[in-house]
């Protein structure tokens, strides 16, 4: 059975103690109900589902298939877009709930260990494996000793939460809490003052919780495994139908069917009112066996009546059984505060427990999700403004953060003028030691700048003794010389005279002017010939070759200058030499550069033609070499 | 909207907006003018750890100085020889005919004559021996002495003269050789006055160099002159 919307219009008050969409999940063998509502100051109830379940997932209360469960309830909260925070309603025979007394000086930390630690005495369960919560209740009557509080605690094995909880998980499920179903039905339901008597209240569904409370407060919760499950599942063992069809048999014919209402054969209809009936014995006597464990209590009181509700309440017959075997008058169930069902066919008795999940304040308890999620939490709903405090907690931090990247950064600029001031130290050091060793580095390169400079000097000079030597090497035999003069440049003077021939300003570079005589004319270019096989010549200059005329008197180099006969040739020669590139740079500025024949052409422009040049053929050899 | 609102949600407003500006302050006024500062006092020591490195850079090659300082020092000792800080031209030319064995050869201190030495190239040190007489600036921070000699006697002997000065100082694969003055010849020119007689007379320009001594350091103030 799904009921897709129970509430179609209904903007219902719960509570104003949500805020905000709560999702209600009983999740029992049968089905899983669930119920969402939402609203600020006004609960709504927006949905109402009833999922069925197959058998063998949810047995006696507990989770037995996690996978399939988580698989169920992903497609119930696919299939309705239902939100994944839900609370969860718990009951299961193995769950322990136990009404102590403890001293009512604990609080706190004190009574949460003082309760774990019972709880660990009463259960043969090692306390890691338990999942223990607890609910002060109120003061124990005075008695003779110190006085008492009340403590609801329940407990369960961590191993059947986590199952649930990996079933919610597999869904995608947050649980905000996990409460006993048994207390969830006592919030749902009215308490009618019953003048001191406690009441008895019986949830008989798939499974049987009983809770007795007194003025509302519940002083003994109690969930056993027989109930309708258990019904239908003796129906279809003992006649062979399906389990389903057991659960449909014994919902329609309940413990005394109208005759002729049902399809069913004689034998069924009798097989199914004996079940339901063997079943029913059972329930009562569960309540009554809980009732006996409450009357035990020494301030016990009197069970003033009983609330029925639950699926089984509904099935014909059933109410009338239980009224009559718990000889207790049956007092109705007050759901005055829930909305108005309208025409929903479900009846609200199986909503009980998903109401009152719904209900419950957000500071519920017991609560038995594990530790950790359930500590963490409580610690948020200790606080009320904690959403407050976080925020003022993380605008505080932050600040906190932008202090301490001020004095971080503030840190930096001050070892940073540390730095400096040390560095201004040791430059002060360095660069005081570095001018006291100073003169030894100006001696040093002084001392390369002087070698540097006399390598160059050196290097640049011109060989004048080889010139000479070889000077002397290249002269004919006929040919001698009567004077020469050899200059670096141009502009050189030797002694007190310039150079005198216009030649030599032909070429920049070292050059030998040469006066000489020859006894035989021809033997002139000869010997300039043989000038050029000197070492660095570059070129020979001829100034002038003249032999005597016989009836002249203005010859320049007249024979008795050259000691000759009429035959003997004076000339002038200058020899140049390759200039080497520094000995260039130590004679900059240079000469400009004039050829060798254009010298002799503005030679010859100054000299007279006909004294000028003789021909080759008048020269005579008939001098010596170099000087000896 | 903030009237809708409830307590608690305007109390978490407030503390935000509250933060946000206690934050914005506080970049404003306190954080960024830090983070410049802070910027400038990186480069500053930047700069500074550059001008230190760059310092002991120096001093490690002052220092590689220091202990090549004797080695320098015989250096310009053998340079001295070469290149002397005084002038003493007579003595240059008797060392010559002396080292050219030329000795029937004359050769006669003619005149000492300023501004006939080479120009100085570009860059060259100023000159630190322009105190002698004669002297002029010349090339590489020596300080130049032009002289001139006439010479009477044979050719050839004139060639050894000649050969003696240019030998003095040389200069073989990058090697220099010293063994006395520094001597460049401008020039030269000789004649045979007599066409009977083989001797010549010869005139020679050229040119002696002189620098002053580096100033030695301090801790060896000693002396850095070698004979002249």
């Amino acid at each position: 059975m799904r009921i897709s919307n129970l509430l179609p219009d209904g903007t219902v008050r719960l509570g104003t103690r949500r805020s905000s969409t709560t999702v209600a999940l009983d999740i029992g063998p049968d089905a899983i109900v669930v119920l969402q509502s939402s609203g600020t100051e006004r609960a709504r109830v927006r949905r109402a589902i009833v999922h069925p379940l197959p058998v063998g997932l949810v047995v006696d209360g507990e989770v037995v298939n996690a996978d399939e469960l988580a698989v169920e309830l992903r497609a119930l909260f696919t299939e309705h877009k239902l939100p994944h925070d839900v609370r969860v309603g718990l009951a299961h025979p193995r769950l322990m709930v136990r009404m102590v007394e403890l001293p009512a000086s604990l609080s706190g930390n004190d009574l949460d260990s003082a309760v774990r630690h019972l709880a660990g005495d009463l259960l043969p369960v090692a306390l890691d494996q338990l999942v223990v919560d607890y609910r002060c209740i109120g003061k124990a009557p005075e008695g003779s000793g110190p006085r008492q509080q009340r403590v609801l605690m329940a407990a369960a094995r961590v191993d059947g939460i986590e199952r649930l909880t990996r079933a919610l998980a597999g869904a995608h499920l947050r649980a905000e809490r996990i409460q006993l179903s048994g207390l969830a039905m006592l919030e749902a339901l009215e308490h009618p003052p019953m003048g001191g008597d406690a009441i008895l209240y019986v949830q008989a569904g798939a499974l049987t919780n009983v809770v007795i409370a007194e003025g509302g407060e519940p002083l003994l919760v109690r969930a056993a495994s027989i109930g309708s499950e258990s019904i239908a599942a003796g129906l279809a063992e003992r006649t062979g139908i399906t389990h389903e069809e057991a659960r449909g048999h014994i919902a329609a014919m309940g413990v005394s069917p109208a005759q002729g209402s049902s399809d069913l054969t004689p034998e069924l209809e009798e097989a199914v009112s004996q079940q339901v009936r063997e079943g029913l014995r059972r329930v009562i006597a569960e309540i009554q066996s809980s009732r006996g464990f409450y009357s035990a209590r020494p301030d016990a009181r009197p069970i003033g009546g009983v609330v029925l509700t639950g699926a089984m309440t509904t099935w014909p017959g059933v109410s009338e059984m239980l009224r009559d075997e718990l000889n207790v008058p049956v007092l109705p169930a007050g759901r005055d505060r829930w909305p108005d069902l309208g025409t929903v066919s479900v009846p609200p008795e199986r909503l009980d427990v998903a109401v009152g999940l719904a209900l419950a304040s957000d500071s519920e308890r017991p609560d038995l999700r594990p530790a950790r999620a359930g500590a963490s939490h409580r610690q948020i709903e200790a606080a009320p403004n904690a959403r407050v405090a976080q925020v003022l907690s993380g605008a505080a931090a932050l600040v906190a953060v932008a202090v301490v990247y001020l004095v971080i950064v503030s840190n930096q600029v001050s070892s940073g003028k540390e730095r400096i001031a040390q560095i201004g130290t040791q430059l002060v050091q360095t660069e005081q030691q570095a001018a006291d060793l100073k003169p030894y580095a100006d001696f040093k390169q002084a001392t390369i700048d002087r070698r540097s400079a006399v390598t160059t000097v050196a290097t640049a000079r011109f060989n004048w003794d080889r010139a000479l030597h070889e000077l002397s090497q290249v002269s004919p035999g006929e040919v001698w010389l009567t004077s020469a003069k050899g200059t670096l440049s141009s502009t050189t003077a030797v002694g007190a005279t310039a150079s005198g021939s216009t030649l030599r300003g032909a070429l920049p570079g070292p050059a030998l002017e040469l006066d000489g005589c020859s006894k035989v004319e021809r033997d002139v270019p000869k010997y300039m010939d043989r000038l050029f096989s000197m070492s660095g010549v570059s070129d020979v200059g001829f100034s002038r070759a003249e032999r005597p005329e016989k009836d002249s008197t203005t010859t320049t180099a007249s024979p008795t200058t050259c000691g000759g006969t009429d035959q003997t040739t004076s000339f002038s020669l200058v020899t140049y030499f390759k200039q080497s590139p520094a000995l260039a740079a130590l004679n900059a500025p240079a000469a400009p550069v004039v050829t060798p024949n254009a010298a002799v052409a503005a030679a010859s422009s100054t000299t007279p033609p006909a004294a000028g040049t003789a021909p080759a053929n008048q020269t005579a050899a008939t001098g010596a070499g170099a000087p000896k | 909207m903030i009237s809708s609102a409830s307590p608690h949600q305007r109390t978490i407003l407030f503390t935000l907006l509250g933060g946000a500006a206690i934050i914005a302050l506080l970049w404003v006024f306190a954080i960024s003018p830090k983070r410049s500062e802070s910027a400038e006092v990186r480069d500053n020591v930047a700069a500074q750890e550059q001008r230190l490195q760059d310092a002991h850079t120096q001093l490690a090659a002052y220092e590689t100085a220091r202990k090549e300082y004797p080695r320098q020092l015989a250096a310009l000792k053998r340079l001295d020889k070469a290149v002397p800080a005084r002038g003493e031209i007579s003595t240059l030319l008797r060392q010559l005919q002396h080292r050219a064995t030329a000795s029937d050869s004359v050769l006669r201190l003619a005149a000492l004559k300023p501004g006939a030495a080479a120009a100085a190239p570009a860059g060259a040190l100023a000159p630190t021996a322009a105190t002698t007489p004669g002297a002029t600036p010349g090339p590489g921070g020596l300080s130049t002495l032009p002289f001139t000699f006439n010479y009477t006697g044979k050719y050839f002997d004139l060639v050894k003269v000649l050969k003696a000065a240019r030998k003095s100082v040389s200069v073989r694969a990058s090697h220099l050789t010293i063994n006395g003055r520094l001597v460049t010849i401008e020039g030269l020119t000789f004649a045979r006055p007599k066409l009977d007689n083989s001797l010549i007379q010869a005139t020679v320009s050229g040119t002696a160099y002189i620098a002053a001594a580096p100033v030695a350091p301090a801790p060896a103030a000693t002396t850095t002159q070698g004979g002249s």
